[in-house]
């Protein structure tokens, strides 16, 4: 379909020279910048010996070395280290684990760090992170028990278990009971985080980082499954040893996906595109869509606020020890139908919101345009062409994509649809889709055309019956806007469940208040229309006017000549009959300026001079600059015919003239 | 003892400072000519200066990179900066002629212009330098900082609102007025374009 063409200002290229020179200034800044204190990665900090007493206390640590210590001096830097210091050994410390006093402690750092981020890019890289620490601390817990049993910690690559895992036979979903063994709880709790950090990649709008992310989603994973197997090999616990293998699989399989699927869609697509799919449709495979608990979500804010705030028992926030795996199965198999929930669900968006949108636009095109229109006579061509141009700039702005100037068109959109390979459907493969999906009797005439390879343009036209009708010509979207007619009260809005048949209806309060562009008396339950020829209301733009007295009024206005001089109507005589005065006076004749004009005049020749002169003493100045006439070099007697021609010209006092 | 193994250490992909730079780059790769048409264009075409205030926007614009919010476009921040760094300059350049008591004929830097000149003129949707000199000259300051956003890189009113700090009604109104000079302006052409159609079909 072809847009309206558009006015456009051209983009100016910035030229080589200072793009270079913004280059060498940017890379200097990049440079210099030694990152941002948000960004800086916890994990990096080394948290014990030498290493880690300077790093809690920054370079005053070679302050203390043996030779230069001072006894009051280091007690002083003790109280301050226990003040500053020990937050920061107790976050970076990954020897604190569940069930140390400290833990607690720990969490609500995280959590008080967590709060501190801004963006879904921030926290979903600390939640990889926590996703790690997790780990970390689950591994911390294992070694502990070993060391209690009298084992030596030891993993390596001869032990590692090869878990088998196969995506092919897994289960629907899967619950794993932490039967509340704090390093299933750990383990469990690390595969949440990475979900949460998947979840944020959904949320970012810039897609190089979207991108980003969601790599190191896919990166994390991979790691995360290294120190699976790690932790599989070192610890006993049939429960730890259940929660780990399934994670496993989930891992495997949203790596998978990730792979699989575009990367710039890819995570966002992997999460929503399995929430509705219907069962049937479920393959063998299984992405890790989401993981949650089963008492609704798992919460690291209101855990963390219970460890700090509350003094409530570490234990109360698992009260539930149970975590459900939530799989949903699907095999995608480069189906490109894969894509029509979505297609589906965007469609019927589209169409349920779009009698919402007609009011919302409505609303908004009264408010702005009453005030823009004010300085044109509802008669007057520019009134018609400033309210159309108004309405089209203002549907370009609001109701693009769903408006077209060109054909009766409701609604219009374009769908791209290819699979993974590349491979597009057929014309009939769409419409064989749609109309198994997407219920035909909203759209009975759905028109599919394939636009390019893969693109296809999906139209649903205007119902039948309703084509000829002005508004879809001007848009589709403003029922009471038609042609010739102006009707703004607040009772024309639409009413979206009012039925098409009953709107047009005649002898309706829809008929009469969009077609006739009447005001319905609900007393009475007839149409009336206001008196246009009440002098006040002249003033008040718009009002409704049907065709009839639409041509009344400019009858009105041809015997109403305006006078510019004296910014006002000229009025001739309102309550005779306009024919008979005609008769009586002349148009023209000495008598019609004496009476009418208040001029000596005999000739219209006369009359342009009389004017000319009030002109020249009134607006003088202003015509000869705006003519590039010096006012000095000016003489009154040299003003030329065509200069006068000019004047009268402006002040439409040829076409008065003609007239008479 | 066991190694301990952290991913954060061992992926240089991890590295936030190295995602944002790279992330930066791309964007002034983006946008590098949208903004400085609308420095440009906003200065009344002063290409040396818009060059410099070009400059200085994407080099504050990387300074603050930490606090833009992904959830919003990254147009709609930079235009942000972009008007800034111009009130800064107006504001010092003020500044300056107040305390040299020197007042600078402004139209000098319409006049030294030469390239202005140089611009061929678009028969099609684009407006000539001409042309858009014509629109831009005699609208208020808000009128134009409207038109420029809107005809330059098609921002919605909303995010127009945005950066301008106005409601979204004053720059609706704002728009209405300045598309009506686009119009007085580009009608005689369009209808030169009319009349010779039958000559190029």
């Amino acid at each position: 379909m072809k847009k309206p063409q558009r006015f456009r200002l051209p983009v100016q290229k910035l030229s080589v020279r200072a793009d270079k020179a913004i280059r060498t200034r940017l890379d200097k800044a990049i440079k210099a910048n030694e990152g941002w204190g948000a960004f800086k990665n916890p994990s990096q900090a080394s948290v014990g010996g030498w290493g880690a007493f300077r790093n809690m206390f920054g370079d005053w640590g070679a302050f203390f070395q043996p030779k230069m210590a001072f006894a009051t001096l280091a007690m002083a830097v003790v109280v301050l280290g226990g003040v500053w210091g020990a937050p920061q050994y107790v976050y970076h410390s990954s020897n604190i684990t569940k069930g140390d006093s400290l833990y607690s402690w720990k969490r609500s750092l995280e959590l008080e760090k967590l709060q501190k981020l801004q963006g879904p890019v921030q926290r979903g890289y600390y939640y990889l992170t926590l996703s790690d620490r997790r780990l970390d601390e689950a591994q911390t817990l294992i070694n502990r028990d070993r060391k209690k049993a009298g084992l030596v910690a030891v993993a390596s690559a001869a032990e590692t278990k090869h878990t088998q895992i196969s995506t092919s036979s897994a289960p629907k979903k899967l619950t794993l009971s932490t039967q509340k063994n704090p390093t299933a709880e750990l383990v469990a709790e690390s595969a949440l985080f990475v979900e949460r950090s998947l979840k944020e990649a959904q949320s970012v709008q810039d897609k190089t980082i979207a991108k980003t992310l969601t790599t190191n989603v896919k990166q994390a994973l991979k790691q995360n499954q290294k120190q699976l197997a790690k932790l599989q090999t070192i610890q006993d616990e049939p429960t730890v040893d259940d929660i780990i293998a399934k994670i496993q699989t989930a891992y495997v399989v949203q790596e998978r996906l990730l792979d699989q699927w575009d990367q710039q869609e890819g995570a966002v697509f992997a999460m929503k595109a399995i929430e509705n799919m219907p069962e049937e449709m479920l393959g063998d495979e299984v992405p890790m869509a989401a993981i949650m608990m089963d008492d609704g979500g798992f919460e690291l804010e209101s855990t963390s606020r219970s460890f700090s705030g509350y003094n409530e028992p570490f234990d109360d926030t698992f009260e539930d020890p149970i975590f459900i795996l939530d799989f949903d199965f699907e095999d995608y198999d480069d189906e490109w139908e894969d894509e029509l929930p979505e297609i589906e669900e965007a469609l019927e968006e589209y169409v349920d919101t779009l009698p919402e949108e007609f009011l919302q636009w409505q609303n908004e095109w009264e408010d702005i345009h009453e005030e823009d229109l004010e300085y044109f006579l509802p008669w007057e061509d520019e009134y018609k062409d400033e309210r159309d141009e108004q309405w089209q700039d203002w549907a370009d702005d609001w109701a693009e994509g769903y408006v077209n100037f060109d054909d009766t068109v409701l609604l219009q959109k374009e769908f791209e649809l290819t699979n993974d390979l590349g491979e597009s459907p057929s014309v009939e493969e769409v419409r064989e889709v749609f109309e198994t999906y997407i219920d035909p009797e909203d759209f009975e005439d759905l028109q599919i055309h394939e636009t390019e390879e893969g693109t296809f343009d999906i139209v649903i036209p205007v119902p039948e019956g309703l084509e000829d009708i002005d508004f879809f010509e001007q848009g589709g979207t403003l029922p009471a806007y038609y042609e010739g007619h102006e009707i703004i009260d607040e009772t024309s809005q639409y009413n979206p469940d009012l039925e098409m048949s009953e709107v047009f209806e005649e002898g309706s309060e829809f008929h009469c208040k969009e077609d006739l562009g009447g005001f319905w008396d609900e007393e009475v339950n007839e149409c009336v229309f206001e008196d246009v020829f009440n002098e006040e209301d002249r003033n008040h733009i718009p009002f409704a006017v049907t065709e009839e007295e639409h041509a009344e009024m400019e009858i009105y206005e041809e015997q109403h000549p305006y006078d510019p001089i004296k910014d006002e109507f000229l009025h001739i005589q309102e309550d005779e009959d306009l024919e008979e005065y005609y008769e009586q006076v002349e148009p023209g004749s000495e008598d019609f300026f004496e009476d009418h004009l208040d001029l000596e005049a005999d000739s219209t020749d006369v009359l342009e001079d009389e004017l000319f002169d009030t002109f020249i003493e009134s607006e003088k100045e202003s015509f000869l600059e705006e003519e590039f006439i010096d006012p000095e070099e000016y003489v009154e007697d040299a003003f030329t015919d065509t200069e006068k021609d000019v004047f009268l010209e402006e002040t439409h006092l040829e076409s008065t003239r003609e007239d008479f | 003892m066991i190694q301990m193994y952290s991913w954060s250490q061992t992926l240089p992909s991890l590295d936030m400072k190295q995602i944002l730079d790279t992330a930066f780059v791309n964007h002034y790769e983006t946008y590098k000519d949208k903004v400085y048409s609308y420095i440009f264009y906003r200065l009344d075409m002063d290409q040396a200066l818009a060059e410099d205030l070009t400059s200085d926007t994407f080099i504050k614009a990387y300074e603050k990179f930490d606090t833009y919010d992904e959830q919003f476009a990254f147009s709609t921040w930079i235009y942000t900066i972009a008007r800034n760094v111009m009130t800064d300059y107006f504001r010092t350049l003020s500044k300056q002629r107040n305390e040299s008591l020197c007042e600078e004929d402004e139209s000098e830097h319409f006049q030294s212009n030469d390239h202005v000149d140089d611009w061929n003129i678009a028969l099609d949707t684009e407006a000539s330098m001409k042309q858009v000199q014509e629109i831009l000259t005699g609208l208020p300051e808000f009128q134009k900082d409207c038109v420029i956003m809107k005809y330059l890189d098609e921002l919605s009113t909303k995010e127009i609102a945005h950066i301008t700090d106005q409601n979204e009604a004053s720059v609706r109104q704002a728009l209405s007025r300045g598309i009506r000079k686009v119009r007085t302006v580009l009608k005689p052409l369009m209808t030169l374009l009319i009349l010779l159609s039958p000559f190029f079909l």
